[in-house]
């Protein structure tokens, strides 16, 4: 019995053995008893079919040169496609980026392959905002916009707006030009809302209607108020690949940067110095430099001598004595700028004297420094600044970009129905007084202007890359606004609140799939154009907006068909780069017509170095720089009491919504680099990417940034959420302590906070610009992002 | 007495045990063969009946048609305009010629999808190049008899475990390394 | 000779249990088994002695036959990153993610400390140490070690450094106990809490030279060594030495840095620019005195040019 007993045992002990090795077997699975044999696919998915994907061959590589447009510097860039997917993107060697590529640039392919793009033309089927969707097909909805369109040009061509969100290019001057044709002036283009401080003054000082390009190769001290050099500004590439080559240079001749800045931000953290300041008090410290500049005789007089207007004081025809830049400067002495900037006096003697000594010097602003109310004067200040250091169209210094030389459209043919609409005022003009110095247009007045229906109503709305709804300063009211208007066409590829609460979704390709130019930000100042070009077929039934615009032309007929002769936007495209291609100057000169496009779409840009110094490049009145605009002269009503005072540069203080003892706090909100504005909140990348930047634990969604100093004030910890409120609103959220804060302030990155843009995006965090109060300059009709005082209490 | 009944029980356990054995051996061949499926796969249709023996009558080596085999790591399928290098007109008799250059006409700038069935696992890196270029080994080393082969593929052929690879790497004095077959 | 035949008899009969011999002495089957179990038990040593004696030497015998590396000494990788010209951007991160097919991470306190990222930039409030006290945001790629602890400690030698200085993980022999993690004095290892998650459209832009890891295996930055096997493989075919210029910039981070700032290189070759950035004054290495011998070094971020002129 014993040995049956053994013998049972092994036979058993085998079976179970088996057992459990089929057990084995089954363990690492799921649902497939046999993936414990690991099939190729468990490593290597087995990627979607993609369209266009029959037209290539296993093992077939492709790498097509064009240009990034995740922001607005308009990197070269190189994609990598196998087999008709797009599988990685490397910079171009374009002069713009030098063969680097910022993180948003590289995450571009999570744009392409966002699971949640809109796949077909959409109509809002139930109430707005209901997102009851039907998919429709592109004939029906253009058929069925340009019915609605022919209805409304009829009877008030003025009633149709269009606020377009993409700062340049052949896009924004076609739709412009459709505008133009159907009648109304109501054209938005985003001059306003970054970067319309620096355009303006630039506009009124120098002649050009573009921010200043830089030299920063050559420049051995770089004094930044403010900006986002490395981060958001238009041309934060060019400024990073700058940056290194100058610090590549020899220990002795390398240059130096300062940040003069409210918070130690990722630029002045990666900066030589960081100054801290009051916010929105650079006009100051610029007007306290040149003080110092022009009264320790520091100044370029050369420069101001030749190429300046409006620096000593001058008689004018009737005999009166006007003063000049030079005597007004006197109200600016270091003392009292200390007193404004919160800068000791000392730090400014020395930044003035050490922007003489180490020539070429240059001062930057962009949109974060001109982001007060006063951001008109800080603008004016620094290009003041830089006109008495001699570094405007000087090697090192600011330039005058350029533009690529490309032909020219035929004049627009305007009917009697257009003639008509044009008439009649833009909708943030209806009063004339109102922003007499606005360029682009006020386009935060907008909502006031639509809930009134003053001067008239507006009967259609377009969005061309734009989201009101989202990065516009308090968006309930533009909510409000939009529900009044009868009807709403979005362009964009993505759900965001904008099209979600739009009638009709024409969406557009992503720029990976479109023809389009590459209207480069100022950056080289020498002529530079790039192209970009479809790397993969598009993967939706979605149409490139700019063949939508000439599509809608064609069905409208007259006069819109005279207009709009092209037969797609390609054409348009390579009808306009026809210029460049008749100089036969620059890095491309094939004499064929073939040839040169063939050359053009392989290197991706085009370009005509170097910069000309010696040339005439202001465009004002007096062909100098004024210090006093004679533009602005003429376009200001005399019954402005301080008329004189406001051609020149002037220091002003910033509007800051709510006393001082019931909200203690600055409310600075910024665009990171990652998600600028929220545009590139629908990249999981970002997110990721922002947090480490930010130090930050995973799961915290936005945040607030405090000093140390007044957390402990206020016994608050990093464990504590927090509700901050301003007087517009409030909102909760975590609270991160950094010594990288002043005292008073408090630090938060737009971009979070969004209700639609897709699941990567959607009802994540707070959106900070809900707290923010409207307020405009009088003068301009800039908004500012910083403009609100806040408080901050535990939750 | 004793021994029917010492019989009977053994009969009795060896018809249990037989029993369990037969049950085991049975999950074992069950995994075995699905071992075998998992590895080999399903069978798989081609798009058209290509016979690699008529053509190596005519072409001198596999690197004319499988371009990259020499360059990249890839040896890639041949694409369409080296099909249509001959192709473009009727050069025999042969039905599956027919219906390819009709394929060929009626569908302008589209690649023939052959279907791969020797795919390598997505943590294997092989390449081509090494292996034809500069080890100079013979395509029918791995391959097999390719050149004799008159119907389009339809299993996988190069069941390679790690200890072949590895066998003829020793052997060879190649790399040993990890990083280099695998990523 | 009977007796002794008897006496042989009995003690088989002994030895092998009555069972095992039938009552006729004819041996059952269980009797065999144990036979032939006996027989094999004292071969096998013997079987495999002449496996012990030559294997290893054939194996060393035959190394030469095949010369399939580049002309010119093996390469050793390095890195230096130039805290002076980084920006702190974040491209290098980016770059990395895209490059080796790291899955997005989830959001929700379920997944909380499930990202993974081979490249990481350093929160600045951890910065210690007088040679970090300038620098703003510090890249932080896997240090590389020359004398990596985390080799040492896995119990299935799933991570290994090869002859060209490359740590390495093997996701196939991993079995996830994390020993690696807690031997990384700099925390460049990352373990798949989660199952990858890909939505369906981004496995198109998955890289095909990367293999994706599964769950619960550990991961780290490779050096970008599909890049090197590429590099090297042609220079091999060409039977070319590697060009220095032909590696600066070859890892992802170093290709996209918009500042320039991440130098790849051979620090065998001393005329490779990677050598001549390490030997700089400015160079220094993280937790250097661990002993760990990082091949990625870094350059102080100075205070300008300026400054050092007065």
């Amino acid at each position: 019995m014993e040995d049956l007993n053994r013998r049972e045992f092994l036979k058993a002990a085998f079976a179970t053995g088996g057992l459990g090795l089929a057990g084995l077997a089954g363990c690492g699975v799921r649902e497939d008893p046999l993936a414990y044999f690991r099939k190729p696919e468990d490593f290597m998915p087995e990627k979607p079919p993609v369209p266009g994907e029959k037209k290539w061959f296993f093992g077939e590589t492709l790498t097509l040169a064009s240009s990034c447009y995740q922001c607005s510097v308009g990197c070269g860039i190189k994609v990598k496609v196998e087999e008709g997917r797009a599988v990685k993107i490397e910079g171009g060697d374009s002069p713009v980026n030098l063969g680097g590529i910022g993180p948003k640039g590289q995450s571009g392919l999570q744009v392409l392959y966002d699971p949640d793009r809109i796949q077909n033309p959409l109509k809002q089927q139930g109430k707005r905002g209901s997102g009851r969707w039907k998919e429709i097909s592109w004939n029906e909805a253009i058929s069925e916009l340009a019915e609605k369109l022919t209805k409304i040009r009829k009877v008030n061509p003025q009633g149709l707006a269009l606020l377009c969100g993409r700062p340049r290019g052949m896009m924004v001057e076609l739709w412009q030009r459709f505008c133009q044709v159907f009648g109304t002036p109501n054209f938005f283009d985003p001059f306003s809302t970054s970067d319309g401080g620096m355009k303006t003054a630039a506009n009124f000082m120098m002649g050009t209607q573009d921010l200043p390009g830089t030299n920063w190769s050559e420049t051995l001290f770089v004094l930044s108020f403010g900006a986002a050099l490395f981060e958001t500004t238009c041309q934060g590439i060019y400024f990073t690949s700058r940056f290194s080559s100058n610090q590549e240079k020899n220990p002795v001749k390398r240059g130096r940067l300062v940040q003069v800045e409210p918070v130690c931000s990722l630029t002045a953290e990666h900066a030589d110095e960081w100054i801290p300041i009051l916010p929105g008090a650079y006009d100051a410290l610029a007007l306290g430099i040149s003080h110092v500049l022009v009264k320790e005789n520091l100044y370029d007089r050369k420069f101001v001598e030749t190429q300046t207007y409006g620096f000593e004081n001058w008689k004018d025809s009737e005999g009166k004595t006007h003063k000049g830049f030079k005597e007004l400067l006197g109200n600016y002495s270091p003392e009292v700028v200390a007193k404004m900037t919160g800068v000791p006096s000392s730090v400014i003697v020395k930044l003035a004297r050490d922007l003489r000594q180490y020539r070429p010097s240059v001062v930057f602003a962009d949109g974060r420094s001109t982001s007060t109310s006063n951001g008109f004067e800080i603008a004016r200040s620094v290009l003041a600044l830089n006109a008495l250091l001699g570094s405007i169209n000087s090697p090192g210094g600011l330039l005058t970009q350029i533009p690529p030389p490309l032909s020219r459209w035929a004049a627009v043919k305007l009917d009697e129905t257009a003639e008509k609409g044009l008439k009649f005022p833009r909708l943030d003009r209806g009063n004339k007084n109102d922003f007499p110095l606005c360029e682009g247009g006020a386009v935060e007045v907008l909502p006031d202007k639509i809930l009134k229906q003053e001067p008239y109503s507006l009967k259609a709305l377009f969005l061309y890359y734009v989201n009101p709804l989202f990065t516009r300063i308090n968006p309930d009211r533009w909510e409000k606004a939009l529900s009044t208007i009868p009807f709403i066409v979005s362009f964009s590829p993505f759900m965001d609140e904008s099209a979600w609460f739009s009638d009709l979704i024409l969406p557009d390709c992503t720029y990976l799939e479109r023809w389009e130019d590459a209207c480069i930000a100022p950056t080289t100042g020498y002529p530079i154009f790039g192209a970009r070009q479809p790397v993969v077929e598009p993967l939706y039934n979605t149409k490139n907006t700019g063949d939508v615009v000439i599509e809608l032309a064609k069905k409208m007929g007259h006069p819109f068909d005279l207009n709009f002769p092209w037969g797609d936007f390609k054409e348009v495209f390579e009808k306009r780069a026809e210029g460049i291609h008749k100089i036969r100057k620059g890095s491309i000169t094939s004499h064929s017509r073939k040839k040169f496009y063939e050359n053009f779409y392989e290197k991706g840009y085009w370009e005509n170095p170097p910069y000309p110094f010696n040339i005439d490049l202001f465009k004002t009145p007096s062909k100098k720089f004024e210090f006093c605009s004679q533009t602005i002269k003429s376009m200001m009503k005399k019954e402005f009491s301080n008329f004189e005072q406001i051609c020149f540069p002037h220091a002003e203080l910033p509007h800051w919504e709510g006393n001082k003892s019931d909200f203690p706090f600055y409310f600075l909100p910024y665009k990171p680099i990652t998600y600028a504005e929220g545009s590139g909140a629908n990249i999981p990348r970002m997110w990721e990417i922002h947090k480490l930047q930010c130090g930050v634990p995973w799961n915290w969604e936005s945040w607030i940034e405090i000093s140390p100093e007044d957390a402990a004030l206020m016994k608050l910890s990093e464990k504590d959420r927090v509700k901050v409120s301003s007087p517009v609103g409030s909102f909760g959220t975590h609270l991160k302590i950094s010594s990288k804060i002043q005292r008073g302030m408090i630090w938060m990155a737009l971009g979070t906070g969004h209700t639609q843009y897709g699941r990567f995006a959607k009802n994540k965090g707070v959106n900070p610009k809900e707290i923010l109060f409207p307020y405009l300059d009088p003068l301009t009709g800039l908004p500012g992002n910083w403009g609100t005082r806040v408080k901050v209490e535990k939750q | 007495m004793e021994q029917p009944a010492h019989g009977n029980r053994n009969l009795r356990t060896m018809t249990r045990a037989v029993k369990r054995i037969s049950a085991l051996s049975a999950v074992v061949v069950l995994l075995l063969a699905s071992g075998c499926a998992a590895l080999t796969g399903k069978q798989v249709a081609q798009p058209f009946w290509f016979n690699h023996k008529i053509h190596m009558k005519h072409i001198r080596h596999c690197i004319d048609c499988h371009v990259f085999a020499q360059v990249l790591p890839v040896a890639g399928i041949p694409s369409r305009s080296i099909c249509t290098q001959c192709h473009s007109t009727p050069q025999g008799k042969s039905l599956a010629e027919k219906e390819v250059i009709q394929w060929f006409k009626k569908h302008p700038g589209e690649q023939i999808q052959w279907v791969i069935v020797d795919r390598l696992p997505g943590d294997v890196y092989f390449s081509h190049r090494m292996h034809v270029t500069l080890a100079k080994m013979k395509c029918s080393t791995c391959h097999g008899d390719v050149k004799n082969k008159t119907a389009p593929f339809t299993h996988i052929r190069i069941p390679f475990t790690m200890t072949q690879c590895l066998a003829c790497h020793e052997k060879m004095g190649a790399r040993l390394d990890c990083t280099t077959c695998h990523q | 000779m009977s007796k002794f035949k008897n006496q042989i008899i009995l003690l088989v009969r002994q030895w092998f249990l009555s069972e095992d011999l039938s009552l006729d002495g004819q041996l059952t089957r269980r009797g065999l088994v144990k036979i032939l179990g006996l027989i094999f038990f004292l071969l096998a040593p013997i079987l495999m002695l002449p496996k012990i004696a030559f294997g290893r030497k054939k194996i060393k015998k035959k190394k030469k036959k095949f010369t399939g590396e580049p002309p010119g000494p093996t390469p050793k990788w390095g890195m230096v990153i130039d805290l002076d010209k980084c920006t702190g951007c974040g491209g290098c991160v980016a770059a990395c993610m895209a490059e080796n097919n790291i899955p997005i991470s989830r959001d929700g306190e379920l997944y909380f400390g499930t990202q993974i990222y081979w490249m990481e930039l350093l929160d600045p409030q951890q910065k210690v140490g007088p040679e970090l006290k300038q620098a703003g945001l510090i890249p932080l790629p896997c240090m590389q070690c020359e004398d990596p602890p985390c080799v040492k400690v896995c119990p299935v030698g799933a991570t290994m450094i090869d002859e060209e200085g490359i740590v390495a993980q093997i996701y196939d022999r991993c079995i996830g106990c994390r020993f690696c993690m807690q031997a990384c004095p700099y925390s460049r290892r990352y373990f798949n809490w989660a199952e990858p998650y890909w939505p369906e459209t981004y496995k198109n832009y998955i890289n095909p030279n990367v293999s994706l890891r599964p769950r619960g295996v550990v991961e780290k930055c490779s050096f970008c060594f599909q890049r090197i096997r590429n590099v090297r493989e042609i220079a091999e075919l060409l039977n070319q030495p590697i060009k220095d210029e032909q590696v600066q910039r070859l890892p992802a981070c170093a290709e996209v840095c918009p500042a320039r700032a991440i130098t790849f290189g051979d620090l065998n070759n001393p005329e490779s620019l990677v050598s001549k950035l390490s030997q700089s004054p400015r160079a220094f290495q993280l937790l250097h005195a661990e002993g760990t011998k990082p091949k990625v070094t870094y350059l102080t971020k100075t205070t300008g040019g300026l400054s050092r002129n007065e």
